[in-house]
């Protein structure tokens, strides 16, 4: 018989422990405003990028039609 | 006296094979010192090969399989089935070769059941591709399905299973012989088997981008994360599951080619040639609606927006818009979040900002994008962390909580303000949850097995 079967990988964690007892976790607060403003071009820029990662996987589609694998 | 050289001879009725002889050469690589010949051997994969495709023959091929196990002194490395066809290297599981392991960053662990024990043995599957039933592309596609199931605990595929999500709508009492596929067939059958597929045209990427990115950055982040990426050139089909850095700086590949071996080191063909790396298929193994590209570009303006921030660590923004001395370097992986908090611990990161990320929001699969300070050792390398929903918009990835030097941030739903306190008071830099792959010389001298002074069974 094939002797494949799903598998854990995480052999190599840490040994699990609990939290402390009443363990609460601090977010702080809500962060207040600029004390920079940011730069036009940088702010477009990293926007820029989320748009062309858009882009880029129309593109990618289109290609795949072009491509003949034997 | 034999050496395990010599069980190549038992295979040459079935002709020529290069991969065969990798086999041999990766196991003794990896520190096989015997092989040992398993028989009769019903192998799952080729049942299915068998029942959908061969067993319809006139004269249809043997029933079952012989599967070769490699062992060092101690244990189990590493199996191979070796199927009776004129290609005959089937599913096979060995550890990448010494000298390539450090750079492979795509592996998985499977159960192998011999000698009345379960053993674990650890790298990338690999088989060639039969020529008849299947194409390379098919090989990959095993390959990659197979590594996911392994890894990520996708659902496990055959070759038979494989054609048909590729949707060729063929009766399972009638199937025939591959002619090949389109890129867009193979994304399709990613897509059947429940890993789907994101598609680049590598030519495109920076143009598109406008030099913002490379395939070599866009490969990386999926690397980074365990993700093989597919690479389609005209007519072939490779599977890239690591990387190393060159002391100049430059990028080489370790490539599953089912021509010749799941580990091949070789440079991104450009240009064009036939080998041209024409396109990446990067098949997801969890929910990612968020490409690697878009979760880096919205990370590190966070990264920007925290350091200009009137309560945060401010005195890092110089340094970030220094042009002349780049101090800051970002690095990205997408990461089940369960696996990314099991991590922290080994790397040091203090226990405050463990608490904090272990406890704020997070859903299945994160992109985690490191800013690295190059001025630091490994040790403190990280000066933060952004963590990025992947399963957020791929046109607005949304944060959700991250750390720069000793500050922690949780950003709450549909709020682009984040929760910041400050957790490491003096600052908190810690080690890279990627390893190191920066190429090393390989070691000089050749492995063998070991002679074998028994009587051999026929």
């Amino acid at each position: 018989m094939s002797d494949e079967t799903k598998t854990d990988t995480t052999a190599d964690a840490p040994t699990p422990t609990l939290p402390e007892s009443g363990l609460q976790v601090d977010f702080g607060t809500p962060a207040p405003g600029f004390t920079e403003p940011m730069p036009i071009a940088r702010r477009n820029g990293y926007e820029a990028r989320i748009r062309q990662s858009v882009d880029t996987q129309a593109a990618g589609a289109e290609k795949a039609s072009q491509l003949f694998i034997r | 006296m034999a050496d395990g050289l010599a069980l190549k001879a038992r295979y040459e009725a079935l002709g020529e094979s290069n991969q065969l002889d990798e086999v041999f050469d990766v196991a003794l690589g990896a520190g096989a010192t015997a092989v040992f010949l398993d028989r009769p051997y019903v192998d799952f994969d080729y049942r299915s090969e068998l029942s959908h495709y061969y067993g319809r023959a006139f004269q249809p091929p043997p029933a079952t399989t012989e599967r070769l196990i490699f062992t060092s002194h101690s244990e189990i490395i590493g199996v191979s089935v070796i199927r009776p066809l004129p290609q005959p290297v089937g599913r096979t599981l060995l550890p990448p070769p010494a000298d390539e392991a450090r750079y492979v960053t795509c592996l998985c662990e499977m159960p192998v059941h011999a000698f009345g024990y379960e053993w674990r043995v650890r790298g990338y599957p690999f088989s060639s591709q039969d020529g008849e039933y299947g194409v390379c592309a098919h090989a990959a596609i095993w390959s990659i399905a197979r590594y996911h199931h392994l890894r990520f605990n996708t659902d496990r595929f055959t070759t038979s299973g494989i054609i048909e999500a590729a949707g060729l709508k063929e009766r399972p009492d009638k199937t025939a012989r591959s002619d090949g596929l389109y890129g867009f067939d193979i994304v399709r059958a990613f897509r059947g088997i429940g890993l789907p597929a994101l598609q680049y045209d590598i030519a495109t990427i920076p143009v598109i981008s406008k030099g913002t990115e490379t395939a070599e950055s866009v490969i990386r982040r999926y690397l980074n994360s365990g993700i093989p990426v597919g690479v389609l050139t005209i007519g072939h089909m490779l599977v890239v599951i690591g990387y190393g850095e060159t002391s100049k700086g430059e990028t080489f590949y370790i490539v599953s080619d089912d021509n010749f071996s799941a580990y091949q080191r070789m440079e991104r063909v450009s240009g064009d040639v036939a080998d041209t790396w024409r396109m990446l298929i990067v098949p997801q193994p969890g929910r990612m609606h968020v490409n690697g590209e878009a979760a880096a570009a919205r990370a590190e303006e966070v990264f920007e927006d925290r350091l200009r921030a009137k309560v945060g660590p401010s005195h890092l923004l110089a340094d970030l818009l220094n042009t002349s001395k780049r101090r800051f370097r970002f690095e990205s992986y997408a990461t089940p979040s369960h696996t990314y908090l099991s991590g922290l611990a080994a790397r040091d990161v203090p226990d405050a900002l463990r608490d904090h990320h272990i406890y704020g929001p997070q859903g299945n699969w994160l992109w985690i994008t490191e800013i690295h300070d190059t001025d630091a050792s490994d040790a403190e390398r990280v000066i933060g962390e952004i963590a990025i929903d992947a399963t957020s918009r791929l046109h607005d990835p949304s944060p959700l909580f991250g750390n720069i030097d000793g500050w922690g941030y949780v950003w709450p739903p549909s709020e682009s303000v984040p929760q910041v306190i400050q957790l490491v008071k003096g600052g908190a830099q810690y080690r890279s949850a990627l390893a190191d792959r920066s190429e090393q010389p390989a070691a000089a001298t050749v492995p063998k097995f070991e002679p074998y002074a028994g009587i051999p069974a026929d």
